[in-house]
Formats: structure tokens, C-alpha cells, sequence
């Protein structure tokens, strides 16, 4: 079956030099979704990719409203079902990151303007001076009534911001070949081969994560290791 | 004892399991900053005692070691007061993301005025960075069209079917659907529905979803 006027796959964006499908689209936002939920730290921010997909699902969710009497509801449903997995995918890597701004919000608030614009995007700053200054206004103004005017209550608290664990361990999979990789201090260069798996510590591949030439895996869950475990047993 | 209320705060919140907001303690909280201010007020006076003059040396090692003390059981309760507020409010986070904007009343009776006022807070912050990611259209004027908006509370499970049997708990009354139509909830109803339409209902514990 065919769907004549029903525009939902590859369609190109724009008549610019890049010229992105929907299927490429599609294909980054899993790559940057999936490195983004690994990752200790805030990834750069995509901002033009999630745009492009926001355009796309209006594009695709009016073209379906329009088709809503004329179609055979099954297709309809596949396609809106479509649409609401891009969706998912989106609120999630939005989510995602938010919830690193909001747990590491002082850090994030001490950034340099470059580093700032590199990894977020201005919504997400606004977001984060907000939510900031609001939790202060409700831990210092809970308490600022009964203490003598000054005393400083916050100061310890902003002294020793917390920090992404940079150090923590990640699975990796490289998307190219990397030379010359610097484990250690003392340890010689490695190189990462394509097509296989590293386990490693976050803080050497920070840069190649961020260029997004290495992505991150997710490792097997504690879960199905309990079930291998289990089944070694029995 | 200096700092034996603000741990025992702490630990209350501590007991409570991991997502319960149990009540605001005003009480403890005002007395740890009496305990506070009593602190202060006796440091300012020793400080005042040490820089008087003709003071023994012995003495002054004394006052000196006693101001410590203190200033390290004030960094203690400082420190208490900020972890017992600063977990509140990640609770509070919490219940914004699976609740909604509205918070029952039955958890906001547990709430201190400055929680429901960050509360609020926090909703117009999300919702106005959700309008900032917000894709316009290229507007037609024959043709106005929505803004596309992600609202990133809705979609917080992976979508993997489009329809969702689901189990009307409570008696609502009329539920208006995205296409305009509406539906009568009555308890006990088995329906059929968008996944998309009742996420936010099953969350609210108005339906229950059934395998």
C-alpha cells in the first residue's frame, strides 16, 4: 500500500551545501542520546540536530493530522507511533542533560563563557542560572530569619561545588581508529582499533567523546548478569 | 550537645524511604539556627574578650580553643541545615517529574512555604526552557500552525506500542482527548487507549495500565 500525499521518510531539509535525511538524523540523535546517558559529564550540546528533528516531527504530525479522514488508521498508527519514539528519544536526551545541569549546577555555573557555549546550549544556561539562584533562595531563606544578617550560610557549600566524575570507567567503541591515546602518566600511547571494545577510564577519551569519534556502550546490566549468573547455578 | 538536633534531622529525612517527603521540620530547623545564633553571639563575645588588653596568655589559648570548637560545630550545623534542605528539594524534584505540576494536597500539607514557592519556581523554569526549545514553524498566514513542543514530561517511558489497555481507578468524570473528543471516566472501566493521551493519567494514579 501506498501513502501518495503522506511525505514521512528522507525528506531533505534544506537546499544549503548539508543536506541531512531524516534516516541520518535519526541515526546521530541515537549516537549523541546514547553517549549523553553514559557520560559522566554534560556532552556538547547538538542544538542544530535537535532542531532539525523538532521540524521534522511537526512536519511528519501535521501531514498526519491532514491525512486523519482519508487514511486507513493503521498506517496512521504506525506512523504516529513512529513519531512519538522520536519524541521519546528527544525528551529523554533533553531530560538527560538537565539532570546533569541540575546536579552539578555550580559547577556548570563557573564555566568560562567559551567552555559555557561549547556545552550548552542558551536555553539550558537560562535554565541553569534559574534553578540555581532558586535553590539558594529556598536553602538560604529557609533558614535566613532565625541567623544573625551576617552570617554567610552558603559559602562552604559554594567552595567545594560537585563535580562529574570524570574518573569513573566506560565501555567505548570507536568509530575510527585512535593513535596515540594517553592512558596514564607513566603508561606508552595506545591505540583504539574500529570495531572494537574498550573499557576505559572516562577522563582519556573525554576528547574523543566530545568530537564524537569514540561512542559510548552501555555494558551488560546488572540484571541479565544476575540471570547468567543464575543459570550457571541451576 | 553542639550539632546533636542537626544530625538527628539529617537522620529522620535519612529513615524516610527514598522518595517519601516526610514533614517539614520547622521546629528542629529553628532550633539548630538558635543553636547557631547562640554559637555567633558567644564567638563575637570572645573575640571581644581576646583583644582586650592585659590578657594572660594562658587565657587566651583557652578562648582561642574554645572558639574553634564552636566555629567547627557551626560549620557542622551549617553543613546539616544545607544537606537536610538541598535533599528536600531533590524529593521535591522528583515529584515534579512524575506528578505534574499540581501538587496533592497531602503533600503539600508536608511541604514549608519556601518548598511550595520553589516548587512553582521550578515548573516555570522547565516550562519556559521547554518554549525555548520549541520548534515555530515556518508560519503561513494562510495557515498558522502550532509551535512544536516537547514536553518532556510526558514521554518519560520508551513508547512501544500505541495502544494501552488501561483501568479507570478512581471516577473522574469527562477526559477531553487530543483530537477534541471526550471520554467519561467511571471507575472500574476497561478502556483503550493512546499511550501518549493517558501516560500523564496513569501517573496521577487515575488509571492503572493492564498487560
Amino acid at each position: 500500500m501506498d501513502l501518495p500525499e503522506m511525505d514521512v521518510s528522507g525528506v531533505a531539509l534544506d537546499d544549503s551545501s548539508t543536506v541531512y535525511t531524516t534516516a541520518q538524523l535519526l541515526t546521530d540523535l541515537k549516537d549523541i542520546w546514547r553517549s549523553e546517558r553514559l557520560a559522566p559529564e554534560l556532552l556538547p550540546h547538538k542544538q542544530e540536530t535537535v532542531e532539525m528533528l523538532l521540524e521534522q516531527i511537526g512536519t511528519v504530525e501535521s501531514n498526519l493530522e491532514k491525512a486523519k479522514h482519508v487514511k486507513d488508521p493503521f498506517f496512521l498508527h504506525c506512523h504516529k507511533m513512529e513519531a512519538n519514539r522520536v519524541r521519546y528519544m528527544l525528551s529523554n536526551y533533553l531530560r538527560c542533560r538537565l539532570e546533569k545541569l541540575e546536579n552539578y549546577a555550580l559547577h556548570y555555573l563557573q564555566l568560562s563563557a567559551a567552555e559555557r557555549d561549547f556545552v550548552m546550549t542558551t536555553a539550558e544556561y537560562k535554565f541553569l542560572q534559574r534553578y540555581q539562584a532558586d535553590t539558594e533562595e529556598l536553602i538560604e531563606g529557609s533558614v535566613r530569619t532565625f541567623l544573625p544578617a551576617n552570617l554567610a550560610i552558603l559559602d562552604k557549600w559554594k567552595e567545594a561545588p560537585l563535580k562529574p566524575r570524570l574518573e569513573s570507567f566506560v565501555f567505548v567503541k570507536p568509530r575510527e581508529q585512535i593513535n596515540g591515546l594517553i592512558l596514564g602518566a607513566s603508561d606508552a600511547p595506545v591505540s583504539l582499533e574500529q570495531h572494537s571494545q574498550y573499557l576505559l577510564r572516562y577522563s582519556a577519551v573525554r576528547k574523543p567523546v566530545m568530537e564524537n569519534k569514540v561512542i559510548l556502550i552501555s555494558p551488560i546490566s546488572s540484571a541479565s548478569l544476575q540471570e547468567i549468573f543464575l543459570s550457571s547455578l541451576f | 550537645m553542639f550539632g546533636q538536633r542537626a544530625a538527628e534531622l539529617i537522620r529522620e529525612l535519612e529513615r524516610a524511604s527514598d522518595d517519601a517527603l516526610p514533614p517539614y521540620k520547622a521546629e528542629s530547623v529553628r532550633g539548630i539556627c538558635e543553636e547557631m545564633q547562640g554559637i555567633f553571639e558567644a564567638n563575637c563575645r570572645d573575640r571581644v574578650n581576646l583583644d582586650a588588653d592585659g590578657i594572660e596568655q594562658a587565657t587566651a589559648v583557652k578562648i582561642q580553643h574554645a572558639m574553634h570548637f564552636r566555629d567547627t560545630a557551626m560549620s557542622r550545623n551549617k553543613r546539616c541545615l544545607i544537606a537536610y534542605h538541598y535533599n528536600r528539594m531533590e524529593r521535591l524534584r522528583n515529584l515534579r517529574w512524575s506528578l505534574g505540576g499540581i501538587i496533592p494536597t497531602a503533600i503539600r500539607q508536608t511541604l514549608s512555604e519556601k518548598e511550595t514557592e520553589w516548587f512553582s519556581n521550578y515548573s516555570k523554569a522547565l516550562t519556559n526552557y521547554m518554549m525555548d526549545v520549541a520548534e515555530l514553524p515556518d508560519q503561513d498566514p494562510a495557515d498558522p500552525q502550532d509551535p512544536v513542543v516537547l514536553d518532556l514530561t510526558v514521554h518519560q517511558r520508551p513508547p512501544k506500542e500505541y495502544f494501552i489497555d488501561v483501568k479507570v481507578l478512581v471516577d473522574y468524570g469527562n477526559y477531553e482527548t487530543q483530537d477534541g473528543e471526550t471520554i467519561f471516566l467511571k471507575k472500574h472501566m476497561r478502556l483503550c487507549m493512546a499511550r501518549t493521551e493517558c501516560e500523564h493519567l496513569i501517573r496521577q494514579g487515575i488509571l492503572q495500565h493492564v498487560q
